[in-house]
């Protein structure tokens, strides 16, 4: 199946634009517009993906100024199957949050601006909202594909780890990063996706494994993970299990053990590859440059490092503590076996049927009701989002109810390597499910 | 976590902060740590540690000379004079 993308005629592209840029003035979706004439069709990028020739910050003033001489593999893929990138789109610095605010403009909710557009892909997930007929590429950790795509109303697809190259990804966590896809129908999504998979030189951890579509009639609701879950979104997800279940769907509630680990041993994880991976901005090659030249080396080097803003400072300092040959025993190896035993889990469940829960804990909040959260209440938002970043499974968040007007997202979960069934659910769902956007830039 | 060991800690890390940062990003790990010893809760002795999510495939490329343009990629988008990256002193 093809999809149907936004292209425009050269006379059109000036309006579009002037346009775009409106819209994002209210809603920071777009860290960079390109405003060079595009010929193909339209399709907007992360901001810690590389575009050549574009800014690429991921959102940090450390990498202010930087702007890589090569594509990343996905955009140059993309670009031979005749995509056009826009634009670089808003997120946390580094991927370092759930609610898209750890940004100097932080993002806006495109339904109603007082409310969080969710992280880290927040820009991605506003620029398909905003955009006709749009595909973001976007990125996710531990969830900032889904969580924004839930709290835009958007459709998110996290594919297994590996099947898209990460070469050109400015890099949170290695063993956990994984580029993916934002769009409003399965067909454009698995238009783009078709055209980036594959094994990459570039990336020795990318796959080659031939992609599946088995999709099972069976969801599996796990229990446990449903405690904690506000009672409001428990309502609203039991009305839309009766929904898949009047559709054919057997519907079966599981428990499974060590999930309530998940966030913790995340957390540690992704830290402690964080701290190694940010080592590389020491202020002389990449983006922020320190001019004094009479500084010894860690004097330079923390001089530089001045310019992390305080998520990513709280990361780094836990992340060399938690490697730390003494301790690392205690957290690190331990999260290692969690996650392996999580896998494993999963895995035993995920090969007859899909696992589906709700993608967030809470309804949409309001910015000024989680701007001061404290870091643990921040974390503990990811307890849903968690578990198959964490294990690597494909899975896809998709819209499925508005509550007074902002929508609410669920997300469905498959083993490894058999992502186009979610996509074949997705274009299932979209037969009896209308997508609202207050507007749409085309 | 001590105040000491705290510093200490920044030093290792590299990462300096200002008095105001230091009280609240001090007191932020502590209450992370604690949350992370939740870990402590359960006993894995025998579980294999998975450093991937799924299997990789061992992949070694054989040594090879090829012409890659470095000198360009290392001066692009860094500081440089002539043929010399300025750095800082080590």
């Amino acid at each position: 199946m093809t999809g149907k993308f936004l292209s425009l005629k050269d006379d059109e592209y000036k309006g579009f634009i002037s346009r775009l840029k409106q819209a994002n003035e209210k809603l920071n979706a777009f860290n960079f517009i390109d405003e060079k004439e595009k010929n193909g069709k339209i399709i907007s990028v992360k901001d810690n993906i590389c575009v050549k020739g574009m800014p690429a910050t991921a959102s940090s003033k450390i990498l202010q100024g930087y702007t890589p001489g090569f594509n990343a593999t996905a955009i140059e893929r993309l670009e031979k199957a005749g995509f056009s990138v826009i634009g670089k789109t808003n997120m946390d610095e580094f991927g370092f949050g759930s609610f898209g605010l750890n940004s100097e403009n932080p993002a806006k909710n495109p339904f109603n601006e007082e409310y969080v557009a969710g992280g880290s892909s927040s820009g991605s997930a506003i620029a398909t909202a905003l955009i006709k007929e749009h595909v973001s590429i976007a990125e996710s950790t531990g969830g900032s594909i889904s969580a924004p795509a839930s709290f835009c109303g958007v459709a998110g697809l996290t594919p297994t780890y590996g099947v898209i190259s990460r070469y050109g990804l400015i890099d949170y966590a290695s063993s956990l990063d994984k580029i993916g896809f934002m769009g409003k129908s399965a067909d454009n999504i698995r238009e783009v996706m078709e055209s980036t998979i594959g094994s990459d030189p570039n990336d020795t951890t990318s796959l080659s494994t031939a992609i599946s579509n088995k999709k099972p009639n069976k969801l599996y609701v796990i229990d446990n993970l449903m405690a904690g879950i506000n009672e409001g979104i428990k309502d609203r997800f039991e009305d839309l299990l009766v929904k898949l279940s009047a559709k054919g769907y057997k519907i079966e509630h599981v428990k499974m053990d060590y999930l309530e680990y998940s966030v913790p041993a995340y957390y540690i994880l992704s830290m402690s590859e964080a701290s190694t991976n940010l080592a590389k901005y020491q202020g002389f090659k990449y983006g922020f440059k320190v001019k004094d030249f009479s500084l010894n080396y860690n004097e330079f080097f923390m001089s530089a490092r001045k310019q992390f803003g305080k998520e990513a400072k709280r990361r780094v300092i836990l992340g060399t503590f938690i490697r730390s040959k003494s301790i690392k025993q205690k957290y690190y190896e331990k999260a290692l076996a969690i996650r392996h035993a999580i896998i494993g889990r999963m895995d035993k469940i995920l090969k007859d049927g899909f696992i589906i829960m709700p993608t967030m804990p809470i309804f949409t909040p309001k910015i000024s009701e989680v701007k001061d959260i404290s870091p643990v209440e921040a974390y503990s938002m990811d307890m849903l989002t968690v578990p198959p970043n964490l294990c690597g499974f494909p899975h896809l968040s998709f819209p499925y109810f508005y509550e007074k007007g902002m929508p609410l997202g669920a997300q469905v979960i498959t083993d490894h390597f058999n992502d186009y069934s979610l996509l074949d659910f997705l274009s299932e769902w979209e037969n009896d499910f209308q997508y609202k956007f207050k507007e749409e830039v085309s | 976590m001590e105040k000491d060991e705290f510093n200490r800690l920044l030093k290792t890390a590299r990462i300096d902060l200002d008095e105001e940062e230091s009280a609240y990003i001090e007191k932020d790990i502590n209450d992370i740590l604690r949350f992370f010893d939740k870990l402590e809760d359960v006993s894995l002795n025998d579980e294999e540690l998975a450093f991937h999510s799924v299997e990789i495939p061992e992949k070694l490329r054989d040594d090879s000379n090829e012409n890659k343009n470095e000198i360009e990629n290392v001066f692009y988008n860094g500081e440089n004079y002539r043929f010399y990256f300025l750095g800082p002193k080590i």
